[in-house]
């Protein structure tokens, strides 16, 4: 009887905590799929030859400025978190971020997998 | 011991804890007017506003008044004169993503395009005397940001900083009016780009970059903090005595914002906001403070909040501009508007 007590006790706990700190989140938050293209050693809509960490958001009504750090994770495991820079605007149908192959890799993805569904805040 | 007792334990158990959790997270401030969509008629200070609605129109409203529609090319910035009623905004061409700086008069409707660049501008501040433009901008092709300064008469870009380094990048800065003092956030790109690689390589968030926030006088500048932790968008108090900005911290996987101060003479640094459960404080939520002082207006996400989806499919919740007042510590909404977000605002001096 003990154990349930205490189990009841630090469950409900749990409960109120994690509603509390999911009412902390300050960023933007942009959800939808990441892929990923060969823009690397180009020149991106912002002006700037892109790198590894260089990424395409898509134009909407939040928008970044050129050079935002955009923290991007995705729904699925591992549920990698990297950071990449945004210097370019796609015109992806169906996806809010594109990165390089390099950074599709990092979040855990093989590049021939081409699209996972995950977010970016900044 | 019964059963029923150990029933009852329960229950006064969870009670209690629930009780302590529902005091921990009542906030310090309630906000007033939370979810109205309106703008605060009894304001002491007009604000400039950059509100882009769901179908990408920006609007650059003066408290409430619209001044200028235009479609949403890239980030927006504005500046106003409101001596001569001149609206400075910054125009992207879609197609040859070049930038133009554009004075419109809003008692005449005539538009002038002062300039056109290839480098990018995403922050204006008019000078006290309206001569001047002070600008974060970009010159093309290149990672590094820089303050600038672009005479309106003459139409030249003059860069104040950094100038000769080709590590050291602007992120935000602050601008007095009055004064004529200028404040800059600027950080070194080597060492952003290897920490963003390390962590990268791990999957995980980077240790924050160090950034230092210098004072420029003349033409000499005087370090006054190196801080250790993402902060965004620094400004000045009307006595030039203290700086305010956002920080982030990544707690639980989440992004956690609070305004802090920061004491230009001692350097020292004290939280004025946090966040609260009627409240989130955005991570770049530009506070800044009022005319005379007393408050300090932010962006922010009230509690429940609308969610707008755009053209495009992209979603984001209402933002609400702020009042947070330091003497009664106390915040009210004071610029809200439905059908769009506010992507920037500046204090009118």
């Amino acid at each position: 009887m003990n154990k349930k007590l205490i189990a009841t006790i630090v469950t409900v706990a749990s409960l109120f905590l994690a509603f509390s700190f999911s009412h902390g989140a300050s960023a933007k938050k942009v959800s939808g799929n990441i892929t990923w293209y060969n823009g690397v050693g180009k020149k991106g809509a912002d002006g700037k030859k892109l790198g590894h960490w260089d990424a395409a958001t898509k134009m909407g009504f939040d928008v970044p400025k050129k050079g935002t750090k955009l923290r991007v994770t995705t729904k699925a495991k591992p549920h990698k978190v990297i950071t990449v820079y945004k210097y370019d605007v796609g015109r992806m149908p169906n996806a809010v971020l594109d990165v390089s192959p390099k950074a599709f890799k990092a979040l855990g993805f093989k590049t021939s997998k081409g699209v996972v569904k995950g977010h970016y805040t900044y | 011991m019964k059963k029923s007792t150990w029933w009852i334990i329960t229950v006064i158990g969870v009670a209690v804890i629930a009780a302590i959790i529902f005091f921990m997270m009542k906030p310090g401030q309630e906000p007033k007017h939370a979810v109205k969509v309106k703008t605060n008629q009894d304001a002491k200070d007009e604000l400039l506003v950059s509100f882009t609605d769901q179908q990408l129109n920006n609007t650059y409203y003066l408290h409430d008044r619209a001044l200028h529609t235009e479609k949403l090319t890239a980030y927006p910035s504005i500046a106003y004169d409101s001596t001569k009623q001149l609206l400075y905004y910054t125009y992207t061409d879609e197609d040859t993503q070049k930038v133009s700086i554009r004075e419109l008069n809003v008692k005449t409707d005539e538009e002038k395009t002062l300039f056109t660049s290839d480098d990018s501008i995403d922050s204006m501040r008019l000078s006290g005397d309206g001569k001047q433009l002070y600008l974060r901008y970009n010159k093309d092709s290149g990672e590094q940001f820089y303050v600038a300064m672009f005479d309106v008469n003459t139409h030249k870009v003059k860069v104040l900083y950094p100038e000769k380094s080709k590590d050291d990048t602007v992120s935000s800065f602050a601008y007095d009016p009055a004064s004529n003092l200028l404040a800059i956030q600027h950080y070194s790109l080597k060492e952003d780009y290897k920490k963003t690689d390390e962590a990268n390589e791990k999957g995980r968030d980077p240790e924050p970059t160090t950034m230092k926030i210098t004072l420029q006088t003349g033409t000499k500048g005087k370090r006054i903090a190196r801080i250790s932790q993402t902060i965004n968008d620094i400004s000045f108090s009307p006595d030039h005595k203290t700086l305010i900005y956002t920080e982030v911290k990544v707690r639980n996987e989440k992004e956690v914002a609070s305004i802090k101060m920061l004491d230009v003479e001692t350097g020292k640094q004290a939280t004025l906001v946090k966040n609260s459960k009627d409240v989130h404080i955005l991570s770049a939520a530009q506070p800044q403070f009022s005319t005379d002082g007393s408050s300090v207006y932010f962006l922010g996400v009230a509690k429940n909040a609308k969610e707008l989806k755009d053209d495009t499919g992209r979603k984001a919740k209402v933002r609400t501009i702020f009042e947070y007042n330091i003497k009664k510590k106390t915040v009210e909404a004071v610029w809200e508007k439905d059908g769009g977000i506010v992507n920037n605002f500046t204090v009118n001096q």
